[in-house]
């Protein structure tokens, strides 16, 4: 059975119950249950590092692990080790839950990265997505929440049907679930007869994944999520559940069916293209900065399918490096945007922050000029790995239309710069002094510059992971 | 037999729509009932009893029951749901028409070439039980987490303090 494998996992579901009898026991003490989710994860990640390399298959094949599978752990563990160090300034009264919802999101998107079988697949996305819901509406509340949980819950529910569609219609063509069964009788039987119900499979697979990673047109719900949830929250979303959605497609389009990729290829390049379009182009109109972040994302996360069209070993690393910057940037932002506030997030509410904080100011101008991706930043060279890649595989249009949307994009993310250091502000008003905010923000710059200048070394590990 | 199956699926259908365009919550939830007992057949159908009572025990018996006591605690009345025809609605029934062709299409193109191999399961209790502690051991333990975040969520949002 081999059950050692999935050791992390383990351990993260015991600390989930012991964040619940610790809550039950001694109610409200955020610090104390956060520190020991934080250990709880150590632990985890202590185990699953002295992994690293043990490649295996477990639980009758139900999870296939590899060292690949534990580069996505390492994003995923950063990001709940970041929100919890937010959540520790940003949350002032919660119920202690909010850590168990993030344990067992971090055990869902873990499984995802790792589960071989659609079924498993399945059930490890409704874990995460359930886990989301409880880190969403936890200050149930505040303004736009209820909204907020609400468009997340029903779209999440709609979109896990396509996928279930998917899946059940894919065990009707082949018989099994098993995502490297599925891949052999391809490689041996090839497409003769079942190519249309294979990509009315596809079809049904990418729409429930596309919604996940927010691609166009089924982004809906990102803008109003974003707008709603805390802004931790917010972070966590953007990096941690987004990097499985990655996960998944690289599971069940590059896996399972690599042996005729030319059928999925042309709906994921068509969907990476406006997803890159579309997401710049409603950012420019956003005023709201949390909004205009819920349309970057989008954006990014068709940088990221130009990646996936590209099918490469260079691609599957510049993916898993995008992800890892891509968290360090949307966290640091996010920390600037817990400290100034929830409520307060136009861009009106921006202007003269160079003068009222200087080093909030120019933090944020940093994390700005990374998501444009300009050079000595590691928005740049996560952008750069990905074009090279297609550029490799012949994908000329692709690169050119992501430097199209690289320029568009500089327009909105220089715009909340301009307003800081240009604009006056109507009403100044100190920020208070966050220590854990203010540490996020630290260990945000510090991994931006370190992947923008060597990222070499980080990339290669990466790649001698595949 | 091959009559009862198509009479069955008919009802299915009927009874589905009975949910979604039932005025009464009541009779919609009985619409639901009828519909979870004629699924339940299909089971019947494919050989595994057990699966099948346990759909009418668990769907029919317990589920059902809970939304018919929501709907009395709630007191529900009687609703007009107002199915306008907007242009919204239009395209948006033309389009699902146009997927559900689709998905027929490609899949009736791809049926002819299966090879079933029945029967996929020891469908018996015994097989079942089998199945969970061996090869399903861990799709069952992740689906007793889901549960458990389901029950907290429900806790969460439930209780008056924040």
């Amino acid at each position: 059975m081999n059950a050692h494998i999935l050791l992390p996992e383990i351990i993260l579901s015991i600390t989930a119950a012991l964040v619940l009898i610790i809550e039950f026991l001694t109610p409200r003490r955020l610090q104390f249950i956060g520190t020991v989710t934080i250990l709880g994860i150590l632990l985890a990640l202590f185990y699953d590092l002295s992994m690293f390399r043990n490649a295996g298959i477990g639980f009758y094949g139900m999870v296939k692990v590899g060292p690949f599978d534990r580069m996505f752990d390492l994003i995923f563990f950063i990001g709940a080790i970041l929100l919890i160090l937010l959540s520790f300034d940003y949350f002032v009264e919660i119920s202690g839950e909010f850590y168990f919802f993030l344990i067992t999101s971090l055990i869902g998107m873990m499984l995802l990265a790792k589960s071989s079988d659609l079924f498993m697949l399945f059930l490890s996305l409704e874990t995460l997505s359930f886990s989301l819901l409880g880190l969403i509406g936890i200050l149930k509340r505040k303004e736009f929440v209820a909204e907020a949980t609400l468009k997340y819950f029903v779209l999440a529910a709609f979109s896990s049907a396509f996928f279930l569609f998917g899946i059940i219609l894919t065990y009707v063509i082949f018989q099994t679930t098993n995502i490297s069964e599925i891949s052999n009788k391809l490689f041996a039987a090839g497409l003769t007869g079942i190519k249309p119900g294979i990509i009315v499979t596809l079809v049904l697979l990418t729409v429930g994944l596309a919604f996940k990673i927010a691609a166009i047109p089924f982004h809906m719900w990102t803008p109003d999520v974003y707008e709603g949830a805390p802004a931790p929250v917010v972070a966590f979303l953007s990096a941690g559940p987004k990097a499985a959605g990655f996960a998944i497609i690289l599971k069940t389009l590059l896996s399972g069916y690599q042996a005729h990729p030319e059928i999925w290829k042309g709906i994921v390049t068509y969907l990476a293209v406006f997803t890159m379009f579309w997401g710049n182009l409603a950012a420019l109109k956003t005023r709201n900065l949390k909004r205009m972040l819920a349309y970057s994302t989008i954006a990014h996360a068709g940088y990221v399918l130009v990646a996936i069209v590209s099918v490469n070993q260079e691609a599957y690393a510049a993916i898993v490096f995008y992800m890892l910057s891509y968290t360090f940037m949307v966290f640091g932002a996010f920390a600037i945007i817990s400290m100034i506030g929830d409520s307060h997030s136009n861009l009106e509410d921006y202007a003269g922050l160079s003068r009222t904080s200087p080093l909030l100011a120019f933090m944020m101008a940093i994390f700005m000029i990374s998501m444009t991706g300009i050079p000595t930043t590691s928005g740049f060279i996560s952008k750069f790995y990905v074009f090279m890649s297609a550029a490799k595989t012949n994908h000329i249009w692709l690169v050119i239309f992501g430097f199209i949307n690289g320029a568009i994009s500089a327009y909105y993310y220089l715009r909340v710069v301009v307003y800081m250091y240009m604009m006056d502000a109507r009403e100044e008003h100190a920020v208070p002094y966050f220590p854990f905010l203010r540490s996020v923000m630290w260990i945000a710059v510090i991994f931006i510059f370190y992947l923008g200048l060597f990222p070499q070394k980080v990339f290669e590990i990466i790649v001698s992971t595949l | 037999m091959k009559v009862i199956f198509y009479v069955n699926a008919f009802f299915s259908l009927v009874f589905a729509l009975g949910v979604l365009f039932g005025k009464n919550p009541l009779r919609s939830a009985l619409s639901l009932l009828l519909f979870f007992i004629s699924i339940s057949l299909y089971f019947f159908f494919a050989g595994s009893d057990y699966l099948g009572f346990v759909q009418i025990i668990v769907y029919a018996g317990g589920i059902i029951v809970l939304i018919a006591f929501v709907i009395i605690i709630l007191g529900l009345r009687r609703e007009s749901p107002d199915f306008d025809i907007s242009l919204r609605s239009f395209v948006g029934i033309i389009l699902l028409a146009l997927f559900a062709l689709g998905v027929l299409y490609g899949m009736g193109k791809s049926i002819l070439h299966f090879v079933p191999q029945s029967p996929y399961f020891d469908t018996s209790v015994a097989g079942i039980g089998d199945a969970i502690f061996s090869r399903y051991l861990l799709p069952f333990e992740v689906a007793s987490i889901l549960l458990l975040v389901g029950v907290v969520l429900a806790f969460i949002f439930a209780k008056k303090e924040v």
